[in-house]
């Protein structure tokens, strides 16, 4: 996909997202190119919209995965907030970035999502120590130690720190997975969460201090 | 040493199904079209109602047809004369006489139909115009209401009297009484 599909909603020059890697496409921010494309798909323009689901739907999956925890919950979250995004974004005021904006969205309908899952506590336990994802990542991480020794202690460290992030309150547990996420800033995730920028701070500081009392 | 943060971010960092955004605009695609909302025609059409609706009230009040107030037709409300409400003068309810229902001072719906009126007015017979320019006797002045301050008397009463009650000794020793078997 390319972004001069649009150009003629902008003057300013194109360049093809492709060019981007996908680390890269997360950090595009609403740059000149962001705004031709937002201001495109207000006025209807499905292809820019388009456009910016190749380039932020990795992120906002990720987001709906930190309040999820289950890919196939996200994936579906990630969907639901695209369309309500289409619907709404001829709305959209510029207040915040698009990026802030579609995060903010897919959140509300992740956090809808688990409110409506009966024993979600229950099956995020089981996720927690039983996806398959999950896995793979203790497993990658794992991998980074060299000595059998300290690859043990590495995934029993892991496991220890998993259950204690399981055993934080869903706000702790949530700002501390999205500042970790590497996706957001502080200001974002307050946008988000709709608290201040120095709630998000606290909670962040709070869940690694009771997660090091556990371990301790 | 593997760090709280990574162990969180590792948690999350899991690429989505590679055909995530292919369903995303699957569903997009589900979507009716849209484009940005133009709701001007609806105004405009309600608008246009609206200004239609208006300008037929206004010709409704100003046509001058029995029936209706302000109307410029003998026998009804209007009548010229003061104390009575009037019409041949611009506003619904009539204005212009003192002491009348009137619009002195506000704008009145009729005022632009005053000139075609007095060309209306020409046009009216003999007996019309005589009927119009009648006078009826003003209505006597009628002073303002006064109440006099009432004043009343106490109405407290007076103290109650009351005689001794004074009872007669019982006899106790059973004469007068019949033993009955």
């Amino acid at each position: 996909m390319v972004v001069s599909k649009s150009a003629a909603a902008s003057p300013m020059p194109m360049t093809s997202v492709d060019e981007l890697s996908p680390a890269d496409r997360v950090l595009v921010g609403d740059t000149p190119q962001i705004r031709a494309l937002v201001a495109a798909a207000r006025e209807g323009d499905r292809t820019a919209f388009d456009e910016l689901v190749a380039i932020y739907h990795r992120t906002v999956f990720r987001t709906a995965m930190a309040a999820l925890g289950r890919r196939e919950d996200a994936e579906d979250a990630t969907q639901d907030a695209f369309v309500l995004a289409w619907r709404k974004v001829s709305h959209f005021r510029g207040d915040s970035t698009f990026k802030t904006w579609i995060l903010t969205i897919v959140w509300r309908q992740a956090l809808d999502r688990r409110r409506s899952r009966s024993r979600w506590w229950q099956r995020t336990s089981s996720w927690r120590v039983g996806d398959s994802a999950a896995h793979d990542d203790m497993d990658r991480l794992i991998s980074l130690e060299a000595d059998p020794e300290r690859q043990s202690q590495a995934r029993h460290r892991i496991r220890q720190v998993r259950q204690a992030m399981d055993r934080l309150s869903p706000k702790l547990r949530d700002t501390l997975l999205l500042a970790a996420s590497g996706d957001h800033g502080y200001s974002e995730i307050a946008q988000m969460l709709r608290v201040p920028v120095g709630t998000v701070k606290w909670r962040v500081a709070e869940a690694r201090r009771l997660i090091q009392r556990e371990l301790s | 040493m593997i760090d709280i943060d990574r162990i969180a971010r590792h948690s999350i960092d899991t690429e989505p199904s590679a055909d995530l955004e292919a369903r995303v605009l699957a569903r997009l695609d589900a979507e009716p079209a849209r484009g940005r909302r133009r709701t001007w025609p609806v105004w405009a059409m309600a608008g246009g109602v609206m200004a239609v609706a208006a300008a037929g009230l206004i010709g409704v009040l100003g046509s001058g047809s029995p029936g209706v107030l302000g109307s410029r037709r003998p026998g009804v409300l209007g009548s010229g004369s003061p104390g009575v409400l009037e019409s041949g003068s611009p506003g619904v309810l009539g204005s212009g006489s003192p002491g009348v229902l009137g619009s002195r001072g506000v704008p009145a719906v009729a005022t632009a139909e005053a000139g075609p009126e007095v060309e209306k007015t020409a046009e009216l017979t003999v007996e019309e115009l005589a009927w119009m320019d009648r006078r009826l006797p003003a209505l006597p002045v009628v002073e303002e209401l006064w109440v006099d301050f009432l004043e009343y008397e106490s109405i407290q009463p007076e103290a109650l009297s009351i005689a001794p009650l004074i009872m007669t000794a019982l006899p106790t020793d059973g004469a007068g009484m019949e033993r009955h078997h």
